[in-house]
This record gives C-alpha cells, structure tokens and sequence, in this order.
C-alpha cells in the first residue's frame, strides 16, 4: 500500500465527496428517500409494539435499499461523461480507484445510518443506553464499510447502462445479507433489544469486520477488470 | 460462405463416452429409486420420511461440486496463461447446472420439512443459506448474459464467481450464527439428525456417485453447446461484417 | 409396490422424487436438444469432440 496510491484514494474520494457537497444527491434525495422508508415501515407494520422491536432491522433495511441508489449515482458520475474510463485508460491504479470510491460511499453511507438511526430514536421509540454506545459506532462503523466496498463493486460492474443498472439489487441484496444480519442483531445489542445484552453483539461486530475486510479485499484486487468495458 | 452439402447429418453434443456415461448414470439413478423408496429401511424418528434425504442429499452435493467446479475453472480462466476461454465455457456450464440443482434442494428439502416440521419453510441455518446462494447464483448468469466480447463476459463472470464462492463461507456463518442464538423455535427441531446405518448409507452413496456421473455428463453436453453458441454468435458477426461490407460496395467509401 | 404407496406422507415422498425425475429429466432434455439444434448448424471439423 504505497503513499502514493492511498494519497491518489484520497483525492478521488474528496473529489467525490465535493461533488456531493455541490449538487447535494444525497441530502436532497436519498435522506429524504430513506426517512420516508422509516415512516412507511410503520404504516406496513402498525405501531404496536413490534416497530420497537423491529427498529434495529427496520434501520439497516432503509440504509441497504437507499444505498442502492447511493452506489448508482456513484457510479452513474462515473460513466456520465466517461469520466472513469478516461481515469481507466490514462492508467489510473484501479485500486485507489476502487479505495477512493469506496471511502467517499462509506462516509456518505455512514451519514446515513446516523441519521437514521437518530429518526428510529423519534418515530420507533428506541433508546440507546450508554453501556452500547460503543457497540452502536462500532457496528455501523463495521456495516458500513462492507456496504461500501460492496457497492463499489457491484457499482462498478453494473454501471453503464444497456439493462445492467437494474442488474445492481439482484447483485448485492443476496450478498449484503450478512451485514443485514450482523449489524441488525450488533444494534439490537447496543440497544437492548428482546433484552440482548451488550456483550452478544460483539461477535456480530466480528463478523462485519471479517466481511468488510474480505470484500474490501477481492474488491480492490477485482476492480480493475470489473470496470473494462 | 458456401452451404455445407444435406447430406450429411451434422453431429449434436454427444459422443460414444458420453452415451456410455449416460446409460451408466440411468442405470444408477434407477438403483437410487429402488433403494431409496423401497430397500433401504425406514428411519427409526422419521419415519418413511428420510426416504426423501436419499435426493435432497445428492442435489445438495451436486450443487456445491457445480459452484467448486466453476470457482476454480474463473480462477483458472483469470489467473491462466492463456485465458483459456474452455475454462469460461466450463464455468457458465458448471453454474447454470448448479442453480438448477440448487432450486431442486430447495424443493426436496422444503417437502421433506412440510413432512417433518409441518411447514414447508423454516428459517432454519441451511434453507436460508440454501437460498441466498440460489439467488446469487441466479446473478452470476445474469452477468453471463450481459453484452459485450466473449473475453469481458468471461473476465466479468470470472470475478463474479470467485467473489461468489469467498461469499459461501460468509453467508453460512452468519445465518448459522443468527439462527443459533434465537433458540425460541425449538418446538420444530430443524436438525434433520438422521440415524444413519449400513444399508441407508448405501443408499446415500449411491445417490452421490449417481449424481455425481449426471454432473459430469451434462457438463460436458452443456459446455460443447456453449462452445457451438458462442462459434455460432462469432460467425453471426463476421457475416454481419461481411454483408455491411458488400452494401457499401467495391468503392469502399459511404455516400 | 403397495408398500411404497401405502407409505405415510407418500404424496410428499413421492412428490419430491417425481420433482427430482421430472427436473432432472426436462434439464437433460433441454441441453439435449439445445445441443443438437446448435450441432447442426457447425460443421463437424469446428466441433473439438468429434
């Protein structure tokens, strides 16, 4: 992992995170998207006492749907203007490319689980409680870096139109599913819920962090042939 | 391009060993009914019921050697000298018998619970993996059937099976895990704990050397296809070049 | 024979044989006949199993 390539990362992640800042996608329509999933969970579920014990999943479900189109509006920067296909065929080291991408999907993911989170505190009735705060960073820190090394590379593959953009939930709903696992059952710990002590969810925290890195991993080696077209 | 002469018949897939293979596995198969439904003995808890593990068992072998056999032909294609494209040909063959075997697993599997559970799904660790792998699977072929040069599916496709089989592990774990810690449901005890004695695990055996010999013969007939689609396709091209290149005409250049 | 029949839940062991058999058989039918619509329009030079 030379400076080299990490500082190059760097610089494609912060180039996309001020393109984010300028056009403002993921604040203008993927929060509200998502905030609009969390209400509509509730009609589907009534507000009894299920919503409270659903919360954790309900969370992870609305980040993995709207991360979705997170990744899609990634990429579709990407292809718009042959933007990454020049970066390719200048020689661009496909696993910055691959890093930067990733890095710049996971903050903008990880904005997302906490503000979500934040609405499951107002409209499910969860309270965290200070034994699982660290639990609960820990997780959606974890989660959401799988996420993200996961989006980037069905991302990557998907983009480019011609019937293959609606290749990308068929792709990554199967795979992403033990993170939907891990990270429902990590925030059911930190919360307590179904009275689960704070302890149980750090083998789920293990677990992301086994996924993230082996993602992670096959993902950067795999990006470069990924993105040829 | 001159038509070939009628008169010969061209061959299909098949060959002399490839018959053979098929009247050994028929033969095979036959005994695994015979021993399955009848011969071998009733289990002591389930029942006639275990009748059915003699299929659910094989299909679940087989579906597993398909998703090996294509892992390792995408890392032999990818990380080979000579990308050779036999071993994409191989992969994408290898995968579709493997979705096909997977979604018989879930059917088998599904009606040997409704018989032992009383339904016919449960969240049990091995159905839940069972079918998050069915439906990744059913992605790679979606890949396989993205356009593009027979070279970008076979690099595609190589990297999707790969990452698919890294996957397994992970999927299997973490429903393993989640559905070992919610011990609520244990009225239906989803560990399907056979006793298993001589003549049932004969039975068992020859399930998976049955299958396994089905494996390999629709592999090879189903791979030689792909080899005549994709020759096919190749040739539809160069003909379509060929027919644009009469339009224009001798003088070569467009109006 | 009767046995068979007389099995308890013969439907369902019954019924998930017959998936296996009809599965299996229309797969290998299918390839089959995949496989011989396209060997006709190769010559048998092209074909590296003959």
């Amino acid at each position: 992992m030379s400076p080299g390539r990490i500082r190059l990362a760097r610089r494609l992640a912060a180039k996309d995170l001020l393109i984010e800042r300028r056009s403002r996608v993921l604040v203008n329509q993927v929060l509200p998207f998502s905030g609009l999933v969390m209400v509509v969970f509730a009609f589907a579920l009534g507000t009894g006492g299920v919503l409270e014990r659903a919360a954790p999943g309900l969370v992870w479900l609305a980040v993995l749907f709207s991360s979705l189109s997170t990744v899609q509006r990634s990429f579709g920067l990407e292809t718009a203007d042959g933007a990454m296909e020049s970066l390719r065929v200048a020689g661009v080291d496909p696993i910055a490319l691959f890093l930067g991408k990733a890095a710049a999907l996971a903050i903008e993911l990880l904005v997302l689980v906490t503000v979500l989170l934040g609405l499951a505190v107002v409209l499910y009735g969860t309270e965290p409680r200070a034994e699982g705060i660290v639990l609960l960073v820990t997780t959606a820190i974890s989660a959401t870096l799988g996420l993200a090394a996961l989006g980037t590379i069905y991302g990557g593959l998907a983009a480019g139109g011609s019937g293959r953009e609606t290749l990308l939930p068929l792709l990554v709903l199967p795979v992403a599913a033990p993170v939907l696992i891990g990270a429902t059952r990590g925030v059911e710990a930190a919360l307590g819920t179904d009275r689960t002590a704070v302890s149980e969810g750090w083998p789920w925290v293990g677990l992301l962090l086994v996924f993230a890195v082996a993602i992670g991993v096959g993902g950067a080696l795999a990006f470069g042939t990924l993105i040829e077209d | 391009m001159t038509p070939s002469p009628q008169t010969s018949t061209r061959r299909a897939t098949g060959t002399r060993a490839t018959r053979v293979l098929g009247i050994v596995t028929l033969v095979m198969l036959g005994w695994l009914g015979l021993f399955g439904l009848a011969l071998s003995p009733a289990d002591v808890d389930q029942g006639d019921a275990v009748r059915i593990m003699y299929v659910h068992v094989p299909t679940v072998w087989l579906a597993y050697l398909a998703f090996i056999v294509t892992a390792v032909c995408s890392a032999l294609y990818l990380f080979g000298k000579r990308h050779s494209l036999g071993f994409d040909r191989v992969a994408g063959a290898s995968a579709e018998i493997g979705v096909v075997f997977m979604a018989l697993t879930l059917i088998s599997g599904s009606l040997w619970g409704r018989i032992t559970w009383g339904v016919y799904w449960q969240w049990d660790a091995r159905l839940t993996t069972t079918a998050l792998l069915f439906v990744t699977y059913i992605g790679y072929l979606a890949v396989r059937g993205l356009d593009g040069t027979r070279e970008r599916r076979a690099r595609r496709s190589a990297v999707i099976g790969l990452l698919a089989v890294v996957e397994i592990p992970l999927v299997h774990w973490s429903v393993r895990l989640w559905r070992s810690l919610h011990q609520e449901a244990t009225i239906l005890d989803t560990d399907l704990d056979v006793d298993i004695d001589g003549l049932m695990l004969f039975s068992l055996f020859v399930g998976v050397v049955a299958f396994t010999l089905l494996f390999v013969w629709l592999l090879l007939h189903r791979s030689r296809t792909i080899a005549l689609d994709d020759l096919l396709a190749d040739r539809g091209i160069d003909r379509a070049i060929a027919e644009r290149r009469a339009e224009v005409g001798p003088s070569g250049g467009s109006s | 024979m009767s046995a068979v029949l007389a099995m308890r839940d013969a439907g369902f062991i019954l019924g998930a044989y017959a998936a296996t058999v009809v599965v299996i058989g229309g797969f290998a039918l299918w390839v089959l006949r995949a496989g011989r619509r396209s060997g006709e329009l190769v010559d048998d030079e092209e074909k590296y199993w003959t």
